[in-house]
């Protein structure tokens, strides 16, 4: 290849990816806000589903809890008629079988959990993805104590079925509700002690 | 003429020239993908959007485009074209994006779109490109739907799964889970392709008689 080749190859390669990258910035720019807008309709949303309130303004401080996992990345007080009905723990939960999965655990005053909704996850589809599915959530409710493990079948009063296949995605989400469960009890008792 | 071209690209793109079960190209998202109906479904389409648009810009780029660097170039808008309509989903169409999810990124690592890029949008107008694209990913998406249906029934027991009219087909536990796995995706599809070209061989000989 002469230089001259080289140079009329660099640049119509250069001309291709720069239209490219401004067609991509550009739409990055266009969408931006309305993603975020999205993100935040998704996370409201969840709140909702998980528990039976109308204010989720406000938000307890995480200096207050200590969270071994380090999953926890808000919790908001959940008020209904300005009387504070529970809590929602919002997690970046890792262990996940594809990585971490983004959910909140509906938790009422008495530590007692009222809903599971997951965000978005990266769970194979077919198997840990079946962790959006009710029968599976349906599980956590009610839960007030550590679950002790995710079995395959027959699990006892403080143990949780799996998902068929998928393990590690039932320990990933069984481990965020307790986490959601010990901080909702921390906050109970005043706070780290 | 035009038009009898366009519906015989078609034509081939779905039939002669299926790209899973005749060229037994993009075997990689269809391994992955076709765990359940839904997602078999859904990657298709996606697929075939994609497919026609960038079938319909590497055409109407095709002189323009240096053969020496013509692999690059369609990488790059290949890869641009995804990630703009990943965007414009996320923002506009939120409900749909949740579903195709993450098969919208494995779009680019598919390789039925280069080869298309490669094969026949390099070499023919935009009109015959585009009816290729449509053909090319019809036939994808049939294909697709076969075996994630095969896959479903047998894995999960189930079809339809993720649709409002999911139907229970085999008995709570009484399925080979093995089939939504990948040693179950290969021997599927083994099957499939090999029950569909003795048919195919079949009316072949009896169209010659």
């Amino acid at each position: 290849m002469s230089v001259k080749e080289i140079v009329k190859y660099g640049i119509t390669l250069f001309v291709i990816t720069a239209v490219v990258g401004v067609a991509l910035a550009g739409v990055n720019f266009l969408t931006k806000e309305k993603i975020a807008e999205n993100t935040v309709v998704k996370v409201q949303d969840a709140y909702k589903e998980v528990i039976e309130a109308d204010d989720f303004s406000n938000e307890i401080d995480l200096k207050e809890i200590s969270d071994e996992s380090g999953c926890i990345k808000n919790i908001i007080v959940a008020q209904k008629g300005g009387e504070t009905v529970g809590y929602c723990v919002k997690l970046e939960q890792s262990g996940g079988y594809g990585g971490a999965i983004s959910l909140v655990v509906g938790l009422d005053t008495e530590a007692c959990v009222t809903g599971v909704s997951v965000i978005s996850h990266a769970e194979t589809a077919g198997l840990g993805a079946n962790l959006v599915k009710e029968s599976f959530r349906e599980q956590f409710k009610g839960r007030s104590e550590e679950i002790t493990a995710a079995v395959k079948a027959n699990p006892s009063e403080t143990e949780i079925q799996a998902l068929s296949g998928a393990t590690i995605t039932s320990k990933a989400v069984k481990n965020a509700v307790n986490s959601s469960i010990k901080a909702v009890k921390q906050i109970n008792e005043g706070g780290k002690q | 003429m035009k038009e009898n071209k366009f519906l015989k690209t078609l034509k081939s793109g779905m039939l002669a020239d299926n790209p899973t079960f005749v060229q037994l190209i993009g075997m990689c998202p269809t391994l992955a993908v076709t765990t359940s109906l839904k997602n078999g479904v859904s990657m298709g389409i996606a697929a075939t959007f994609v497919l026609v648009m960038s079938n319909i810009v590497i055409s109407a780029l095709r002189k323009v485009i240096p053969s020496k660097i013509r692999i690059a170039s369609y990488v790059v808008i290949i890869a641009g074209f995804v990630s703009v309509i990943e965007m414009l989903l996320n923002a506009y169409l939120p409900d749909l994006s949740a579903s195709l999810g993450m098969f919208i990124p494995l779009i680019v690592v598919n390789c039925i779109i280069l080869a298309r890029a490669e094969a026949f949008a390099s070499k023919n107008s935009v009109w015959l490109s585009a009816a290729d694209g449509l053909g090319i990913g019809f036939g994808f998406t049939i294909a697709l739907s076969i075996i994630s249906t095969v896959r479903e029934i047998i894995g999960a027991g189930t079809i339809g799964d993720g649709f409002s009219w999911a139907l229970k087909i085999l008995p709570e536990g009484s399925s080979m889970l093995m089939f939504i796995l990948a040693p179950g995706g290969f021997i599927a599809l083994g099957i499939i392709i090999g029950v569909v070209t003795l048919i195919s061989t079949k009316i072949k000989k009896g169209g010659d008689m």
